[in-house]
């Protein structure tokens, strides 16, 4: 990019928006960093060189064209918030930041037919405020924090903390818009029928579902979304589960995924409550920390001597209040039956709608639909946390929804963690449910920008970790930008075939590579190093 | 009620202010107010699970402005139920005391309205009750930064007072550490920070 062309784009780009939203200035472009970049104030770091905030999707077009005609990489963000993933950031140094905000209206939600449709500023707040000011009957999904965009969001393949179903938030997702490379605009599923009637109700229309494509891909920008909402239940109850032992983790996943997968039970959230021991019992962190780590039966005696159990999880039901009291009977009945010394306990019961009152002291907010942001009021600095205000890298490894992968990944890991010092994971991690069918063993792990060895080891187990997943038949979902490539690698199967099925992609409908260059591992050809497609 | 000039008045570097003696009650001259016009706050945010956070609380309801107590120090509900609606009428300032999420937050929030960190001290725990502080924000008031040395632990009101009067209209921001030393007051290695969130000049 010569600096005639940028300067060209930049003047197109004000006469498309405006001046006063082109930001050019150190200070406004800084805002495009990524918070918890490993790599921050090293020539490394992955900066923007300008911002661009149409309120538009004709402006969208604008900007595109005159990106195309000067070859400008753009970097598409809708609020820029997936901090750990990246944030703002682009993946390519230099992109010019095409940041939608502005465009953050509610287009329609439909109560009855229970979907949204919305532009790509829209945070979860702003859609549950506009649902609870109308008094409509549906719940949103939303993420842990609530501040993102449900479209930025759903295309990073973000998850939430209901049922299965709208967790996937771009699973749970009904018809798009976008503009394509190109600068022309496109409706998928039922959208590219011109007054259709079912453009968020019926996803893929007819011949190739192409969604796919916008989600981690950069083949156009989104600028309109539909998303499927939960209609409001009558009642939610929560029960605890615990098995004593650790094998019990196989039975017991195994049950619970009956009761998700026929549609008793929302997310569930596993723990283990010898783990949460360690802290206050010297014994079991010496046992742990012996040399080759100890052995299941070990743990069990240590748990069965002290009453521990080994494993946790919580149960969420959501529906009737008739239902919901049969269905926490039919699971409390079902497990008990199977795993000897299994006990139960309930946990909260709430009924809705509820008032602000009630609402406030609802613990865990998201699990009924209410954006929340106490995720940052967890910070203190700890062993865990050494850096807490600089963030940290999500590692997020999608492993088989069994207890068999839960025991083999975390003695996998937590080896990589232990050889580079990192005090992260270990033998009674508990994976993340937010995913249906998968579970995920995610750590964060530490950022500073002060010691850059923590950055350095963080990187370097990163890289290892990503390794020894794909050994294992594991690999991420999601990845922050500085590790995209390297996660892109590791889904090689017969030589790379669909990475090279997406550069085919990329340069058929981008040949001048502008939409985020190497998002979801995906290089215009001109910056593939000369790898071939 | 001490309205802010009478504060002003009754001195911001004061010396070892007994705990219970009340507001400043040795009497030392102001020597940090500023000249020029200060930023007129909408709202205070503090952390009211530490002495400090409610100590910064209450110098500034005693100088009359709106505060507001974190539950648990999680800031969603001040910005779900108030700041969210105050700033889609116009972006306000704001000023605070909180351990970094919520500010963190705020911050981001406070782009995409367009507004900034304007001032910013950061209060790290060395241990023993020693405090380093890390100031930016406009010179005016980082005036303060000398007031702080010997006001032991008091230098929480003291960032109060600063940030309640931060000076407008910066246009060259500046930057000073001091370290304080007192009795043993927030836990060893832990970050707060005094903050102040206005429009963008």
């Amino acid at each position: 990019m010569s600096a005639a062309d940028f300067n060209a784009a930049i003047t197109k780009f004000k006469a498309a928006v405006g001046e006063k939203y082109v930001f050019t200035s150190d200070e406004d472009v800084a805002l495009y960093r990524d918070a918890y970049s490993p790599m921050w104030g090293t020539p490394q770091e992955l900066l923007a060189s300008a911002a661009v905030a149409p309120d538009t999707v004709e402006q969208v077009q604008a900007i595109v064209r005159a990106a195309n005609e000067h070859k400008i990489p753009l970097y598409p963000i809708s609020t820029g918030k997936n901090v750990g993933y990246g944030g703002s950031a682009p993946n390519l140094h230099g992109s010019v930041v095409l940041d939608l905000k502005r465009m953050n209206r509610i287009l329609e939600v439909d109560d009855r037919r229970g979907f949204a449709l919305v532009e790509p500023g829209v945070a979860y707040f702003d859609l549950y405020r506009h649902i609870q000011e109308k008094k409509l009957k549906v719940w949103i999904d939303c993420p842990d924090p609530g501040w993102g965009s449900l479209i930025g969001n759903s295309l990073d393949h973000g998850v939430g903390y209901t049922f299965g179903a709208f967790r996937d938030h771009f699973g749970s997702h009904c018809g798009m818009e976008v503009v394509l490379p190109n600068g022309e605009i496109m409706r998928t599923g039922m959208g590219a029928l011109p007054g259709a009637k079912t453009w968020q109700d019926y996803k893929y229309g007819f011949g190739p579902y192409v969604d796919g494509l916008f989600g981690q891909g950069n083949f156009g920008i989104v600028t309109k979304m539909g998303f499927w909402l939960m209609p409001e239940p009558e009642a939610y109850q929560s029960g605890y589960v615990s098995v004593p032992k650790r094998h019990d983790i196989i039975a017991l996943v195994d049950h619970v995924n009956y009761l998700e997968h026929i549609g008793l039970i929302g997310q569930p959230n596993y723990s283990s409550p010898l783990g949460r021991t360690q802290r206050n019992e010297p014994d079991l962190r010496a046992l742990v920390g012996k040399a080759g780590g100890p052995s299941d039966e070990e743990l069990d005696r240590f748990g069965a001597a002290k009453g521990i159990p080994s494993w946790e999880v919580e149960l969420q039901f959501y529906g009737p209040a008739k239902t919901v009291a049969a269905n926490w009977e039919y699971a409390r009945e079902r497990i008990g039956a199977s795993i000897p010394g299994s006990t139960f306990r309930d946990g909260h019961s709430y009924r809705f709608p509820m008032t602000d009152e009630q609402k406030a002291a609802v613990e865990h907010k998201v699990a009924v639909g209410i954006p929340a942001m106490s995720i940052f009021s967890i910070g203190a600095r700890s062993e865990l946390n050494p850096s807490p205000t600089d963030g940290h890298l999500w590692f997020a490894p999608i492993i088989p929804k069994t207890g068999e992968a839960i025991l083999e990944s975390q003695r996998a890991f937590a080896k990589v963690y232990q050889e580079f010092g990192l005090n992260v994971g270990g033998i009674f991690q508990t994976p993340a449910t937010w995913i249906y069918r998968a579970f995920v063993m995610i750590v964060g792990m530490p950022v500073s920008r002060s010691n850059k060895e923590i950055n350095a080891k963080s990187m370097a187990a990163f890289k290892r970790v990503v390794e020894v997943a794909a050994e294992h038949g594991w690999a991420e979902y999601r990845s922050p930008p500085a590790f995209a490539d390297l996660v892109a690698d590791s889904y090689s199967y017969n030589d790379h075939a669909l990475r090279r099925f997406n550069e085919q992609l990329k340069d058929a409908v981008d040949p001048n590579g502008i939409i985020a260059a190497g998002r979801g591992g995906i290089w215009p050809r001109h910056l593939r190093g000369g790898r071939k497609a | 009620m001490t309205n802010r000039r009478e504060f002003l008045q009754i001195g911001l570097a004061a010396t070892a202010l007994p705990a219970a003696g009340g507001l400043f009650s040795s009497g030392a001259e102001a020597t940090v107010a500023p000249s020029v016009p200060t930023i007129p706050l909408y709202k205070v945010l503090f952390d009211d699970r530490f002495a400090q956070g409610k100590a910064f609380g209450d110098v500034a309801s005693n100088l009359g402005l709106a505060c507001h107590a974190m539950q648990a120090g999680d800031v969603t509900d001040f910005w779900y139920h108030d700041l969210d609606l105050a700033w889609r009428a116009e972006p306000k300032p704001i000023a605070g005391f909180t351990r970094h999420g919520p500010l963190f937050v705020l911050e981001h929030f406070g782009w995409d309205r367009g507004l900034r960190v304007v001032f910013r001290a950061e209060h790290h725990s060395l241990g023993g009750g020693v405090i380093e502080h890390r100031l930016s924000g406009p010179a005016e008031s980082l005036s303060t930064a000398a007031a702080l040395i010997p006001a032991g632990n008091d230098w929480v009101r003291l960032m109060a007072a600063t940030v309640t009067q931060c000076a407008a209209g910066c246009s060259q921001p500046a930057e000073r550490t001091v370290v304080t030393r007192g009795a043993a007051s927030l836990p060893d290695d832990e970050t707060f920070y005094s903050w102040v969130i206005a429009p963008k000049a």
